[in-house]
């Protein structure tokens, strides 16, 4: 090749990667000017979940229907005072941990990660045994090694930061599914859905509760007894004990009542809302503060949110109030309050 | 050039060869992981029936629940949906329940569909996607079995095999002495 030709073929060659590299200028002003602004929550946490039905992006990307599902439950989510960690969880629990877009680097994953860094530094070492000793096999021996101690150290760090666990439990499985659904379904057409399903221990819970918050003890009263005795799972015959419990130290029966909560501890000891009812039973019902302040210290170090932090402390402070003035002789006031 | 570098290289490139191929497999594998539901309570979820009869729950303790979420938009949702039906009619309601889902879908268009096809498996409304994000739905059809006990414990992706559907309900019938 003459020397014009190779200096044609140069400046040619220098207008494409011109060209090219101004269109990836463009591209990334183009990109930053339509990026949602940073501090967009729902944004944020909607891009690092996946489209489950369209995979290649994000819901927050997406335009499918899914997607917008998805990110109408996160916003709500959201409203609800969920943290991010919470929310990402409520889909890795139901989808799996690929629904994030940067899933955790263990297990499976780690060595998905771990594999591509095997290949290349076994490639390396295979080119490198190939070539006759001298400068240049050593510096790419050199390259070689570190670049297999690197991919080691990668994967040691990799593993160590996702070893940390999840500083808050993900919420209940269903809780944004009542939440949307239940709150639209009125209490004739929950009775109707419980007639046809007697033996649903879950929406006849869901229907008592509905009615302890109404203040109709009776009928709440009515479905808890038939939920306690209906074939169950352990878990649904604990909260059916325990709500049971509760409905019936609130219809003026506590003792049968903390009855009904201790059996339910019995069955889950780490049940928070059935040793706060009881101890809101020992202290208003049954009229003993020194009972409920140990039941109280069950739970002093069990994870609350803020609210319920609150509620406790202000109830630990009536039952400590209480107990002085026991001390001192006088009556304890009677208190009103009600489910946590 | 020496045998011994010679076997080095080799040696080194068939780690590399393995590692590519294990890489190719497992990044498969991994497009359609394992329902982190199976094995667990089936979420408690209650929707409209399409018949305008009230709400509905998915899943019925004390019997075997399929659950099956399809559209009428979906091609192999049309076959499944004749064998489905065809299965519902053989089994006994007191102990198999059969509930499909219709997900995403226009009304008009699941009552042409049904119209079409025969209304074989009693159906709820998900037009906002709640049971399909509470199941972990990936794609339609997809159908979920639970056992008696509320527990999930099978999810067929894609259009079932109406015979694999039934061997796998005839063994939990077994299995809870429901039989």
């Amino acid at each position: 090749m003459s020397e014009s030709a190779v200096g044609s073929w140069s400046r040619a060659l220098s207008r494409v990667v011109t060209v090219a590299l101004l269109a990836v200028v463009v591209w990334g002003i183009v990109a930053g000017l339509t990026q949602r602004p940073a501090g967009d929550r729902l944004y944020e946490v909607s891009s690092r979940i996946r489209c489950p039905l369209c995979q290649g992006e994000s819901v927050a990307e997406s335009p499918s229907a899914s997607a917008q599902d998805i990110t109408e439950q996160i916003r709500q989510q959201i409203a609800a005072g969920w943290t991010d960690q919470q929310i990402e969880q409520f889909y890795v629990d139901r989808y799996g941990s690929w629904v994030l877009l940067d899933p955790p680097r263990t297990g499976g994953r780690l060595l998905l990660w771990a594999i591509p860094l095997v290949a290349i530094t076994g490639g390396a070492i295979a080119v490198v045994s190939l070539l006759e000793p001298g400068q240049r096999r050593n510096r790419l021996t050199y390259a070689a090694a570190g670049l297999g101690a690197a991919s080691l150290a990668t994967m040691i760090v990799l593993g160590l930061i996702q070893r940390d666990p999840p500083d808050e439990a993900a919420p209940p499985l269903t809780t944004v599914a009542e939440t949307r659904d239940l709150s639209e379904v009125g209490n004739d057409e929950m009775e109707a859905v419980v007639a046809e399903n007697p033996a649903v221990v879950g929406m006849r819970l869901a229907l008592a509760q509905r009615y302890v918050e109404g203040g109709d003890l009776e009928q709440a009263y009515r479905h808890t007894t038939i939920a306690i005795d209906l074939p169950a799972t352990d878990q649904e015959y604990q909260r059916a004990l325990r709500l049971h419990g509760w409905v019936t130290a609130l219809r003026g029966a506590p003792e049968s009542g903390a009855g009904y909560l201790r059996a339910a501890l019995a069955l889950s000891p780490d049940d928070r809302d059935a040793w706060w009812y009881l101890a809101r039973v020992q202290f208003s019902g049954l009229g003993d503060p020194a009972a409920a302040k140990e039941t109280l210290a069950e739970i002093d170090t069990t994870a609350m949110t803020p609210d319920q932090r609150a509620q406790y402390d202000e109830f630990v402070d009536l039952v400590n109030a209480t107990l002085l003035t026991l001390a001192e002789g006088e009556l304890p006031a009677a208190t009103t309050s009600s489910a946590p | 050039m020496t045998a011994r570098r010679i076997r080095i290289a080799l040696g080194a490139l068939l780690v590399a060869v393995v590692a590519v191929a294990a890489f190719v497999v497992m990044a498969r594998d991994s497009d359609l992981p394992r329902s982190p539901l199976i094995g667990r309570a089936a979420p408690a979820v209650i929707l409209n029936r399409f018949d305008g009869t009230g709400p509905a729950a998915l899943a019925t303790p004390g019997t075997i629940s399929v659950v099956n979420f399809w559209a009428p938009w979906c091609v192999p949702c049309r076959r499944e949906h004749r064998d489905l039906g065809a299965l519902r009619a053989a089994w006994d309601p007191a102990k198999v329940q059969l509930v499909g889902v219709a997900f995403q879908s226009d009304l008009a268009e699941i009552a042409t569909f049904l119209d079409e096809i025969g209304d074989g498996v009693p159906t709820v409304i998900d037009n906002d996607g709640i049971a399909a994000i509470e199941f972990g739905v990936v794609g339609v059809p997809e159908t979920f079995l639970i056992d008696s006990d509320g527990v999930v414990r099978q999810r067929f992706a894609g259009a079932i095999d109406p015979e694999e559907l039934q061997r796998a309900i005839d063994a939990l019938l077994r299995e809870s002495a429901l039989e």
